[in-house]
């Protein structure tokens, strides 16, 4: 086991090294010139240069590069920032260091996609497996129907119909105003995650009016994902209902309730991982989206502003994050996996 | 007995996609008004029998906006994949034929890419090349190679074993015929099947770029581009039909190239039947 | 005397085509009753008819069915004999484990199921069970997964589970396949013993008759969804009546004693296009004008019963 995990782990450093590369790549690709734009429109040429040569943009490429890995030891300095020391730089647009601003909104997004990911989840699964055990039946053909469209419908135009209907028609559930009401005092806490902080301090009605605020996003963002492992859940609980070791379990007298949670459930659950991780991925792209409709406040949006603003190492940021995110969630799913499949980690 | 089903799947995909195409195609007979006809005084009506889907700001005629911007949609996502593939196929043939560290590289290259949400990569990269359709079109096959040459490369090694491959090599001919002549013709299944699924997925790509604001320069109509001038809307004045109906617009299509997609694959892989 | 299990009249069909056409079948206390028959024959539905273990799509019907004096013919009767009164041996003991789960897990659950045992007792009573089955680590066995054991092994594990609820009568659907011709043997003469020494019934069910002769004590020879000929392995094996059972003899025997077998022309037929006469009519070497038109009448000579309108007498050598 612990072999495997650092195979797994060793695989995914060129690849994490290769992401920060093509992050730094796409980022310095942006037009428009970030000196300036920080100089403001009214600063002179030199201004502008002296800015450039603090920010470092007047060296080469390679040298950026270098910088932004391993820090100014590259340049001749003393060994400060980079990467790898886990410096993120600095905002051009806010002044901040990079990495606090994101800090400061990743529980959000965090929150966000948690939330979907556990409402496609609970959706999904018991779904998919219902559907398997009435293959054929009215239910089945309703999930493939419900699979299918599911991934035809924009994320963020679902997350318009819901504040249209449950918002604007019904007036059930708050507006698109970010995770709490405006003015309202923000939960202090130490995670940063409301449901979490409001819970632990007791305060219900923060709690709940967090849990109202969160429902919508959550649908919209975790919708998309229900189809695809709805359909992953059907397809692998057939293959093990359709098993040697379903019918034997059965000829030794295995029925009803444990056969289907123990054998079924079980068997099935390695393919709907995978599909889970993937769909990590997915959700951490699709918060972009489903975050500017609902005014959240967190990394896509910041990541949003970021790009509009041409505010390199905040970009940067946004993008590695989401890539190394993505590949964490793989990293996550394959060990899952390798717990609850003994036979992957022969692989 | 099954087979007519996913015929009739086949069938209704079709006919809804082709719809669509005949929408964009016929846009001008179809569409009542000028997409761009700005007419102030007919601004945020509700749908009426003069305006069948409203009007949104500055008068803008919804129903024609809706109508003309599937030419933008289904061009841009049509051009993105038919890149993709002019990219992916004969990369994905050649790696999985050829395999060695070019095979490697290749694949490490994908794996790099892929570390990357899509949409994270769409929106970085077309910031970086600038707005306008021929870059979302750029833009949206590129982040769609990698799908296509892993896609083409799982086939070719798994026909490069085949028997028939074999005789063909037993018989004396090139390795550069065996793979155009044996190989290729067997790997075309699959990445037709791919493209359906691929094409609606460039539509929603290409929709949630342009939410964003990084699609087709406004005010040409652009589905994903009036979704989002249609939401504040919504919610300022509840003028619900802006965002509404380019969004069922989008479902359509992607609705009906999955049902496509699904479909063919079950004529391509009919094994794949039996778990249905 | 009396038989644990009584089948009589039991027809199955799938999808409108008759699989089982009337199967007749006995398993009587103590004795192990051989199943055998090529493919399609209908052996193994005959096996999961009792333990109502068909597929969905399947309709099933007992003229009667009795296990041990209790009426068979209830579904539920049949779920709720599998594993406690009716252990089950498969045909593929790899495939066949759970292989998410330890193999000692799989095996202490179903005590735990069947016999209501708790953790540390199911646990002492399953490596009893591993060493039963004549497994030398037991221990290692029991922590072990599916995968990371032999075939043979795999079954070794498998009968253990059977035996687990103390059943009355195992069934063993063509327990050796896909196993090596050595431990072929091992496999089935361990099931002997160990049916023997639990004082249980046994179905062992082939397409082997040689392996019939090492441990049955009776055989039933099915053909297309029938029994053809039931008689003990003695009487088979000396004077087989009907003609497909005597050529199996034939052909089994002169494959022990290195001879050239003379095959039976002609295949099994399909379920659709079977004679509603006598189905092995085409390929019979004794067939006459009778045998295309009438079912075959039952005939019982000393206790071998066969239904044929042209069976082979004593002594006659089949052409």
């Amino acid at each position: 086991m612990l072999s495997y995990l650092i195979r797994r782990v060793a695989a995914l450093i060129p690849i994490l090294i290769g992401v920060t590369l093509l992050a730094f790549i796409v980022s310095h690709a942006l037009p428009g010139d970030p000196a300036r734009q920080y100089a403001g429109i009214n600063a002179s040429d030199a201004q502008v240069e002296a800015i450039r040569e603090r920010l470092g943009l007047d060296r080469s490429l390679p040298q950026q590069y270098c910088i932004y890995m391993i820090g100014d030891t590259c340049a001749g300095g003393s060994g400060k920032g980079g990467l790898l020391r886990g410096d993120l730089g600095d905002s051009i647009r806010t002044g901040f260091s990079v990495a606090e601003d994101v800090g400061a909104r990743l529980p959000a997004t965090l929150e966000l996609v948690a939330a979907g990911m556990l409402f496609a989840l609970v959706v999904a699964l018991p779904l998919g497996v219902w559907a398997a055990v009435r293959k054929g039946k009215l239910l089945d053909k309703f999930c493939r129907f419900i699979s299918t469209l599911g991934v035809a419908v924009p994320d963020f135009w679902l997350a318009m119909i819901l504040l249209l209907v449950f918002f604007i028609v019904l007036q059930w559930l708050p507006g698109p105003v970010g995770r709490l009401p405006i003015g309202a005092t923000l939960p202090d806490g130490p995670t940063g995650l409301y449901l979490v902080d409001t819970l632990v301090a007791g305060d219900w009605a923060t709690f709940w009016s967090a849990v109202k605020h969160l429902l919508l996003p959550m649908v919209a963002i975790g919708f998309p994902a229900v189809a695809p492992i709805l359909r992953l859940t059907r397809n692998a609980t057939l293959s093990v209902l359709n098993s040697d070791y379903i019918a034997f379990g059965r000829a030794a007298g295995l029925r009803g309730a444990p056969l289907y949670l123990k054998y079924v459930l079980r068997n099935a659950l390695p393919g709907a991982v995978t599909m889970t991780g993937l769909i990590a991925g997915y959700m951490i792209g699709g918060a972009v989206l489903v975050e500017r409709v609902f005014s959240w406040p967190g990394v896509g949006q910041y990541g949003y502003n970021s790009l509009i603003n041409t505010d390199y190492p905040a970009i940067q940021a946004y993008v590695l994050l989401s890539a190394v995110t993505y590949t964490v969630a793989f990293l996550i799913v394959d060990l899952v996996q390798s717990v609850i499949d003994p036979r992957v980690r022969l692989k | 007995m099954t087979t007519r089903r996913y015929d009739a799947r086949l069938v209704i995909g079709l006919v809804m996609f082709g719809f669509m195409v005949a929408v964009a195609v016929f846009a001008p007979v179809i569409a009542r008004n000028d997409p761009l006809a700005i007419d102030m005084g007919n601004q945020f009506l509700p749908p009426s029998a003069d305006h069948w889907f409203g009007t949104a700001r500055l008068g803008f005629d919804v129903f024609s906006r809706v109508v003309y911007a599937a030419r933008h949609d289904l061009l841009i996502a049509v051009s993105a994949v038919v890149l993709s593939i002019a990219i992916g196929h004969p990369i994905g043939l050649l790696v999985g034929y050829v395999g060695g560290w070019g095979d490697s590289v290749t694949m490490r290259f994908l794996d790099v890419i892929q570390a990357f949400p899509a949409l994270v990569l769409a929106i970085g990269v077309l910031a970086a090349l600038g707005q306008g359709v021929r870059n979302l079109i750029l833009v949206i096959g590129i982040v769609g190679v990698p799908t296509f040459v892993r896609l083409v490369r799982a086939e070719v090694r798994s026909l490069r074993e085949h028997a028939y491959v074999e005789a063909g090599r037993a018989v004396g001919n090139s390795r550069s015929k065996i793979l155009v002549r044996y190989i290729a013709p067997g790997t075309v299944g699959t990445v037709v099947t791919q493209a359906a699924v691929s094409c609606g997925w460039a539509i929603l790509l290409a929709a949630a770029l342009g939410f964003i604001g990084l699609g087709v320069p406004l005010p040409e109509p652009e589905w994903g581009a009036m979704i989002a001038e249609g939401i504040p809307e919504m919610r300022r004045g509840g003028s619900w039909w802006i965002p509404v109906f380019p969004g069922v617009a989008i479902a359509i299509t992607v609705f009906s190239l999955s049902l496509i997609g699904e479909s063919v694959a079950d004529l391509v892989e009919p094994t794949r039947r039996k778990s249905r | 005397m009396s038989a644990l299990l009584e089948v009589r009249g039991l027809e199955v069909g799938i999808g409108g085509l008759p699989i089982l056409r009337g199967v007749d079948m006995e398993v009587r206390p103590g004795e192990i009753l051989g199943v055998v028959g090529e493919t399609g024959a209908g052996k193994s539905m005959t096996a999961r008819s009792v333990l109502d273990l068909l597929p969905a799509a399947a309709t099933v019907d007992f003229a009667s069915c009795t296990f041990a004096g209790q009426d068979f013919i209830p579904p539920k009767a049949r779920q709720e004999a599998r594993g406690h009164r009716i252990g089950f041996v498969p045909q593929r003991p790899r495939g066949s484990l759970n292989p998410v789960f330890r193999v000692g897990n799989q095996l202490s659950a179903t005590l735990r199921r069947l016999r209501d045992m708790g953790r540390r007792e199911a646990k002492d009573e399953a490596l009893g069970l591993l060493r039963s089955v004549r497994i030398t680590d037991p221990e290692r066995v029991y922590r072990s997964f599916p995968h990371e054991l032999s075939g043979g092994m795999c079954q070794r594990v498998c009968i253990a589970i059977a035996l687990a609820g103390e059943p009355d009568l195992i069934i063993a659907d063509e327990p050796t396949t896909g196993l090596d011709v050595t431990i072929q043997a091992e496999i089935l003469r361990l099931l002997g013993e160990l049916i023997t020494e639990r004082n249980a019934a046994g179905m062992l069910i082939t397409h082997d008759l040689g392996v019939v002769a090492d441990v049955c004590d009776r055989v039933a020879v099915m053909y297309a969804g029938r029994v053809v000929n039931l008689g003990t392995t003695t009487e088979i094996y000396r004077e087989a009546l009907h003609p497909y059972a005597n050529r199996l003899v034939s052909i089994a025997t002169s494959l022990d004693s290195g001879g050239t077998p003379r095959e039976i022309p002609g295949r099994v037929p399909n379920p659709g296009d079977r004679l509603a006469a006598c189905a092995f009519a085409p390929r019979c070497f004794r067939a006459g004008p009778g045998c295309f038109d009438a079912e075959p009448p039952r005939i019982d000579r000393g206790g071998q019963i066969a239904f044929c309108h042209h069976p082979v007498n004593a002594g006659e050598v089949p052409r």
